[in-house]
């Protein structure tokens, strides 16, 4: 009996636990922690923290994972056998002799097609569906000079480019961490996925961690480029914006993007689109499946896929730790670039201020980078109420780095 | 020769990046990137300019030439901000007077029925959060 019980014992995977994955196993507690006890991005962080756990166990058809001798992990493969057949017809050409696979069995892990969902680019552009449809451009068409604090926050991605070029990651790998300075996860995830996916894993574990850390991150930047002056400007009050607007300003955005980066129009077409089906009025039903059924399973199935690629192989690697420094100094970089382009646009036009602390919500966490705006100005001011300004360069941050991602698929995807 | 300002703009696009570029051109490549974004940000901006002057110079003509048809006469008493607004509903009417009569002590008139706009709800919502998230619920 102690021989079958040591038998058996040799096929559990007790014996296939490693060391690196009780790393893995802790990095997973701290994910955990950060997402319950400290509820930083949990809707986020807990699907990714728990798919990063099965990732680390000895599992068994649940994600087909290889390590290449190049250093490349890939994960998410499977396979299907088949035989091929000959079918013989008249073409326009005379006869014409086209070969079909006739498919026999599909074998793979459970998550080896689920994350067929963000190798072939679907989660993120669906997400944006999401997002398109719980976002009000309402505070962005009211003040439209606000795109420029979207755009200046987006400085920080260009600049983590260059740093990641100094620490020796090519052009590609550049580009996907530099994207997570403009906080936008389904597009750093997007533009990961087409230029270096051996990455995915850290840089969307970046992206998300810091996103979740804006509280923490930004205040002391804004702090530091203004005065008590600047912190205490009350701005105007947004004028209330029409219905046709809306949906004026839903098209012309995405027009605009497509013609100029056709590379980001999965992730415009589909976040205006949500926004059309919001603001038109009509299609009620589809809004609410879009703000809630649809984003929430995507966002299990984006997680979790994310999560499952941190396997301790690729994970702990030297790479990752650059990742996370250049990450934090690309968001840095961002907050403080808003905020100084709103102190210019001040000093351009100083008889219609704009409250400095607005600029850091440039980079594109919605509402959170909106929200620490409006805290810290209440801090200074307490009847003064900054939240539905931020939301203007909020939401043009999004639009920002999707551009910015665009470029990089332009340039370098081909 | 090429202006300085064109090689700007096209040499990153049309030459294809090495795997390790030099500071330079990675500099020019950013700096590139950076103008796209604020192009592409630039433009929406003057669009909505646009668009928003063509709708503010509508409200501004609303506003000075109000309507001039016949409008129905408001079930109560109303303020003149709602005076162009649709009739309330009876039932509405009686809802309302309801709940002022169980809320107030003292006798009370009510003088009008005025719906806020959502612009001025806003405000009020975020207020009410402040509030809300100020005080923990026991």
């Amino acid at each position: 009996m102690i021989h079958g019980l040591l038998d058996f014992f040799s096929t559990t995977g007790f014996t296939l636990v490693t060391g690196k994955m009780l790393i893995m196993w802790a990095i997973v507690g701290v994910l955990l922690w950060l997402a319950i006890a400290k509820g930083f991005e949990p809707l986020l962080l807990v699907p990714i923290a728990f798919g990063a756990l099965i990732a680390n166990l000895p599992t068994r058809g649940v994600i087909t994972a290889t390590m290449h001798p190049n250093g490349v992990y890939e994960t998410a493969t499977f396979t299907i056998e088949g035989s091929p057949v000959m079918h013989e017809g008249v073409g326009t050409s005379g006869t014409e002799a086209t070969q079909k696979l006739r498919v026999s069995r599909v074998e793979g892990g459970l998550f080896d097609f689920i994350s067929q969902g963000i190798k072939l680019e679907l989660f993120p552009p669906l997400i944006f569906l999401g997002v398109g449809a719980l976002t009000d451009f309402g505070p962005l068409i009211a003040m439209p000079r606000t795109l420029l604090l979207g755009a200046a926050a987006q400085m920080g991605v260009f600049i983590s480019f260059l740093g990641a070029g100094l620490l020796g990651f090519t052009v590609k790998q550049g580009a996907s961490i530099g994207i997570i300075g403009g906080a936008d996860g389904p597009t750093a995830i997007f533009l990961t996925n087409k230029l270096a996916p051996e990455l995915l894993g850290a840089v969307a574990v970046a992206a998300y961690s810091y996103m979740s850390l804006v509280p923490l991150i930004q205040p002391p930047i804004m702090r530091l480029l203004t005065t008590h002056k600047e912190r205490r400007i009350r701005m105007k009050s947004l004028r209330p914006v029409s219905k046709l607007e809306k949906l004026i300003f839903a098209v012309m955005v995405m027009v605009v993007c497509i013609l100029l980066v056709p590379d980001a129009s999965a992730l415009i077409a589909m976040l205006m689109l949500g926004n059309f089906l919001r603001e038109c009025g009509v299609t009620e039903r589809l809004v609410k499946s879009a703000q809630n059924e649809i984003i929430n399973v995507l966002t299990i199935f984006l997680g979790t896929s994310v999560g499952i690629t941190m396997a301790a192989e690729s994970f702990l690697a030297p790479a990752t730790l650059k990742i996370i420094v250049l990450g934090v100094v690309a968001f840095g970089f961002s907050t403080a670039s808003g905020v100084l382009a709103a102190k210019v646009m001040n000093w351009l036009s100083p008889q219609n201020p704009v409250n400095p602390l607005i600029g850091s919500a440039g980079v594109s966490a919605v509402p959170m980078a909106a929200r620490v705006s409006h805290v810290e100005g209440q801090k200074y001011d307490s009847g003064n109420y900054l939240l539905m300004h931020a939301m203007g360069p909020n939401v043009a941050g999004v639009i920002g780095t999707a551009v910015a991602a665009g470029y990089f698929l332009s340039t370098l995807g081909h | 020769m090429t202006p300085p300002i064109i090689n700007l703009i096209i040499l990153p696009l049309g030459a294809t990046l090495p795997e390790h570029p030099g500071f330079k051109e990675s500099l020019i490549f950013q700096l590139t990137g950076l103008v796209v974004v604020f192009m592409a940000l630039g433009l929406i901006w003057m669009l909505l300019e646009l668009v928003g002057s063509f709708f503010k110079r509508q409200a501004r003509n609303g506003a000075t030439h109000p309507a001039t048809g016949p409008v129905a006469a408001p079930l109560i008493g109303a303020t003149a901000a709602s005076a162009g607004a649709e009739p309330m509903a009876p039932e509405l009417a009686a809802i309302i007077a309801a709940a002022v009569h169980v809320s107030l002590d003292s006798g009370h008139r009510i003088a009008a029925i005025v719906p806020l706009d959502t612009h001025a709800i806003d405000w009020a919502r975020e207020g009410r959060r402040q509030i809300h998230s100020a005080r923990k619920v026991r």
